[in-house]
């Protein structure tokens, strides 16, 4: 027993040391957001010689359109990430339970967008041609960027749902519709959850495709405004550091709220005993 | 009964997206609205598009001053910004192709529109617009002017490129102010010798490497009995290589040279634009090749030490030194401006001596309108005079067709040894204007 | 029976997300398709004409091109190695209950969500030769003499971009693989307590191989992520210095970025044909191998 506690004690400590090499680098961003100009531009763990806490936030939001920002993110971000779940969900499951060729091929050519780059300039073109308005068409595309990966998220979490579930639920006389919502969509909690997570992730850090669609003074996102304090001839460091914790901060709010019904997750897993 | 509840979910889902595009509509209407509050029906809203990097204390200023004053000059500006760099240039060319355009916007220049996004048939013909008449006509041909006709208005102000150095930094160690190469590696080993550094390099940022080897190509061009102008042509034709520019790869091997002899600082390839411009301001350093930007960042972040800081043109061999001028941006008016004459009589305004006034006041250096007046930093005082007196050529870069940035990756290939030698470097720029030229199908390779 | 599969999981429910996926994909990818066999001026669709095979032949005439697919090997190999291997280290004592469990968790996901950009900075700096604190540290330690100039040597700098690369997403493979262990039933360990299994035994035996699918999916998204990585190259050397640390993705980047939009369609086709050959077998390899729960 003894044995036991010293065991896990060690483990502690290497796993808090682990913590540290993650946190150094996080420390680096957050106390440079706190410095004035000269000395955030040296980028070291020093402590401030002055704080300029209030001052750097305040000059960064007022000059950056910061709200803005944050407001168009916060939409775009939500109705991508509810569209993500609600469409690769129902075609992960789809797909994976009719085991005909014709859904096999589908399914791999859905997968298949994991290793094709997009075609950010043809998508351009598509979304021109179609005539839609830039925020529509961001939301489009960056769904289907990051539908592929849902997609495969999914399709390999179904296949380890036993598939009498879904006949006794039919049995039963539940629609498909009714089977999906009802009885499946529950049990795929633990991967909805990291798909909600990671496709947070993606669509509110995404670069490539905003700087595309996302550009006009009305419909930015939040992490494309770090732009305005960074260029080729000058940059403002410490204007930088604070734009980057407050566009981080969201994710990882989102992340920190989910991460337990990860867990949660587990007695779901006991359902298929 | 269920599967309503699903379509209606579906459907309050897309008429969310719906609702976002209509709260972007919202906001422009919303803008027109508080005009016609105002009792002016006719003030319109104009939109432009620039990258982030070009909106700074001028355009600022100017913006506020245009929106204050919508009424009376009958126009507002809506600016949308991009990242600036290769990706926010494909951009650009994305939305030529598809016109997908502002109804102003900033560029380069009217080549770049030409060369890189086959769109100049999108920018309409400015000629005739009052506010030329204070500009000269020289410094207008060849880049706002092209092919007869006026694509663009100048914005923002002349970038000269020379050495900047640190005056209290050169009266300590004795040194004067160097003419020749000799000389400059002269000036270099006293300062070595008094422990600071002599020229700064600052290749985290890779296009920083560029401006200290192109003296030779001015010489080059001055040679030929040209300019840039001259010697582009000939490049953008395959009349001449850039490796048979002696002067050209002279210089390259010059650069590194300064490395070899150990007065660059040794972290060079980590080193950053702004740490240059701290290191020359603090004394840590005592020259630092680069465009004015360095006076202007100087300027703003370290006031007090700009005095300190002086500017000479990049010296050469035969002591024959050039400066090297990026001519100004340029607001262009689009074909997809509904109201050509309005677009027109705002790119009027925007370049007269007013406005020009207004954004040289807020941002300080050497503008192109005659009649503005500015307060500059001594340093780009100092090139604004070898400007004067005609020891500038335009920028090369600019006016090249096929090789636009791709000089500074074969040069750091160069210094950290994976090219031999400077002729590689060259060749390597011509490699790739061969490529580029050949992909876009010029009969001049073949 | 057939017919009763067919009606049960209807297309219906696919259709929406199909639509889409096609709509902005595939048609896409086609004509991105046809673009790599055109010669094209500037990006003026007017003036494409058909040029065969030519964009195929100049991606591989590229002067970087070697160094460009040896560097993006090594990083998807190393990358793969080390994020699987410290990503299930990290989600086996944390799938378990401790007081830190929580916080670990979070500190470890951390990096995921920090934008690249700010990745790129942030490592640019503590990697700094002269100032930066991994030397610095180092100096500290005594240990000068392992003092690199970690992103600029050009035999080192693609080491330090996988180790920066590893750094960020090694959190996210634990996620993934926590994920996945929350589907193992815990009567398997009770079972194996009861016949006195020790850790080790246990994770041989049960934890692994039940582990295998979400094992799978980790590691192919890491091979994908590794062959087609640009982002955090961008955001730390753009390639550089000089194009030490060029990879496919940069390259392609280069070649859109010159205008050459033909070439550049032509190189993405090119990887993405050269991942799915390596992906696709080693999925299955892997797949043949996990037992059915």
């Amino acid at each position: 027993m003894r044995k036991r506690k010293i065991r896990e004690a060690i483990l502690n400590l290497v796993l808090c040391l682990c913590a540290l090499i993650i946190l150094v680098p996080v420390f680096m961003v957050i106390i440079n957001s706190f410095k004035n100009g000269t000395e955030a531009a040296r980028m070291n763990l020093a402590l401030p010689t002055t704080w300029h806490i209030a001052e750097n936030y305040i000059e960064m939001v007022r000059e950056g359109g910061i709200f803005r920002g944050l407001v168009n993110s916060t939409v775009i971000t939500v109705i991508c990430v509810f569209f993500l779940i609600v469409l690769c969900s129902t075609m992960a499951f789809v797909l994976e339970r009719r085991k005909t060729c014709f859904s096999k091929v589908i399914n791999m050519t859905v997968i298949f967008g994991l290793v094709l780059p997009l075609q950010i300039i043809p998508t351009y073109f598509v979304c021109n041609f179609l005539d839609l308005t830039h925020e529509i068409a961001a939301v489009f595309v960056l769904i289907v960027a990051n539908m592929s990966f849902t997609v495969f998220l999914y399709t390999g979490f179904i296949k380890s749902i036993p598939i009498e579930i879904d006949e006794s639920a039919w049995m039963d006389g539940a629609s498909h519709t009714q089977l999906f919502f009802q009885i499946i969509f529950p049990l795929l909690q633990p991967v909805t959850i990291t798909a909600v997570i990671i496709n947070f992730m993606a669509v509110w850090n995404d670069f490539g495709i905003s700087i595309y669609f996302l550009n006009s003074a009305r419909n930015y996102t939040l992490p494309l405004t770090v732009y305005n304090f960074f260029g080729n001839h000058n940059s403002d460091w410490q204007l930088v550091f604070a734009n980057v914790v407050l566009s981080t901060l969201p994710v990882a709010v989102v992340y920190l709220m989910l991460q337990r019904h990860i867990i949660s997750g587990m007695t779901s897993g006991a359902v298929k005993g | 009964m269920k599967k309503s509840k699903k379509w209606l979910a579906m459907s309050l889902a897309f008429s969310m997206v719906a609702s976002l595009s209509g709260c972007g509509g919202n906001s422009a209407a919303s803008g027109a609205g508080s005009a016609a509050a105002k009792g002016n029906p006719e003030v319109k809203t104009l939109s432009v598009l620039m990258y982030t990097d070009w909106y700074k204390a001028g355009w600022q200023a100017l913006e506020q001053y245009i929106n204050e004053n919508s009424s009376e000059l009958g126009f507002k500006l809506e600016i949308s910004k991009i990242q600036g760099g290769s990706q926010g240039d494909q951009v650009l060319q994305t939305k030529f192709a598809t016109n997908d355009l502002p109804d102003i916007i900033q560029v380069y220049k009217p080549q770049w529109v030409e060369s890189y996004a086959n769109g100049l048939d999108k920018l309409v013909d400015l000629t005739g617009l009052d506010c030329v008449s204070e500009y000269d006509k020289k410094a207008l041909d060849g880049t706002f002017m092209y092919q007869g006709k006026l694509y663009a208005v100048p914005i923002d102000s002349v970038v000269l490129s020379g050495v900047f150095y640190n005056k209290k930094v050169f009266e300590a160690a004795g040194a004067a102010i160097p003419g020749t190469w000799d000389e400059l590696l002269a000036v270099c080993e006293k300062l070595k010798a008094k422990g600071v550094t002599p020229v700064y390099y600052s290749g985290k940022d890779a296009w920083s490497v560029q401006p200290p080897t192109i003296s030779g190509l001015l010489n080059d061009a001055a040679e030929k009995g040209t300019d840039t102008f001259g010697l582009m042509d000939q490049i953008n034709t395959n009349k001449l290589k850039y490796a048979d520019c002696t002067n050209f790869v002279g210089s390259i091997e010059r650069t590194k040279d300064l490395i070899d002899l150990g007065y660059v600082n040794e972290t060079y390839l980590s080193d950053t634009v702004d740490n240059a411009h701290q290191a020359l301001a603090n004394g840590e350093c005592a020259m630092y090749i680069n465009g004015t930007w360095c006076a202007d960042n100087i300027n703003k972040k370290f006031p007090d030490k700009i005095d300190d800081i002086g500017a000479f043109a990049i010296p050469t061999p035969g002591g024959d030194n050039y400066i090297n001028m990026f001519t100004p941006y340029s607001l262009a008016l689009t074909t997809n401006c509904k109201d050509a004459e309005l677009g027109k009589k705002a790119l009027n305004f925007i370049a007269s001596q007013k406005a020009q006034q207004i954004y040289a006041d807020a941002q300080p250096g050497v503008y192109l309108n005659k009649n503005v007046t500015s307060d500059i930093p001594k340093a780009t005082e100092d090139l604004k005079k070898l400007m004067d007196s005609g020891k500038s050529m335009t920028d090369w870069e600019e006016i090249n067709k096929y090789s636009y940035g791709n000089l500074s990756e074969p040069l750091l290939n160069y210094y950290t040894g994976m090219l031999k030698d400077a002729k590689e470097v060259a060749q390597a720029l011509d490699t790739e204007t061969e490529r580029n030229a050949k992909a876009q199908g010029d009969s001049n390779w073949k | 029976m057939h017919s009763n599969t067919r009606k049960r999981y209807s297309y219906i429910l696919a259709i929406p997300g199909l639509f889409l996926y096609i709509l902005f994909f595939i048609l896409p990818a086609v004509g991105g398709l046809a673009l790599s066999f055109v010669k094209i001026l500037g990006f003026n669709l007017s003036s494409a004409r058909f040029g065969g095979l030519q964009n195929y032949a100049d991606v591989f005439i590229q002067p970087n091109m070697r160094r460009a697919i040896v560097n993006s090997f090594i990083f998807a190999l190393i990358t793969t190695m080390f994020k699987m291997g410290i990503g299930l280290s990290l989600a086996v004592p944390l799938n378990r209950k401790m007081a830190l469990t929580n916080a670990l968790r979070t500190i470890f996901f951390l990096p995921a969500v920090i934008n690249t950009v700010a990745v790129g900075l942030i490592f640019s700096s503590l990697m700094h030769p002269s100032n930066g604190l991994v030397n610095s540290l180092l100096q500290a330690m005594g240990l000068g003499i392992l003092a690199k100039s970690w992103l600029v040597d050009t035999h080192l700098a693609i080491f330090s971009v996988c180790a920066i690369e590893i750094w960020k997403w090694s959190g996210f493979t634990m996620v993934i693989l926590l994920s996945g262990m929350q589907t193992i039933g815990r009567e398997y360990y009770e079972a194996a307590e009861i016949d006195g299994a020790g850790g080790f035994t246990k994770f041989k035996y049960i934890t692994f191989p039940l582990l295998l699918p979400a094992f799978n999916n980790a590691l192919i998204l890491s091979i994908i992520g590794g062959l087609k990585v640009f982002d955090l190259i961008q955001a730390t050397t753009q390639g550089g210095p000089g194009s030490a640390t060029e990879v496919f993705g940069t390259l392609i980047y280069k070649s859109f970025g010159a205008g050459r939009l033909g070439e550049g369609c032509a190189a993405s086709i090119i990887l993405a044909v050269v991942i799915a050959a390596i992906a696709i077998p080693a999925y299955q390899y892997i797949a043949n191998r996990e037992v059915e729960m």
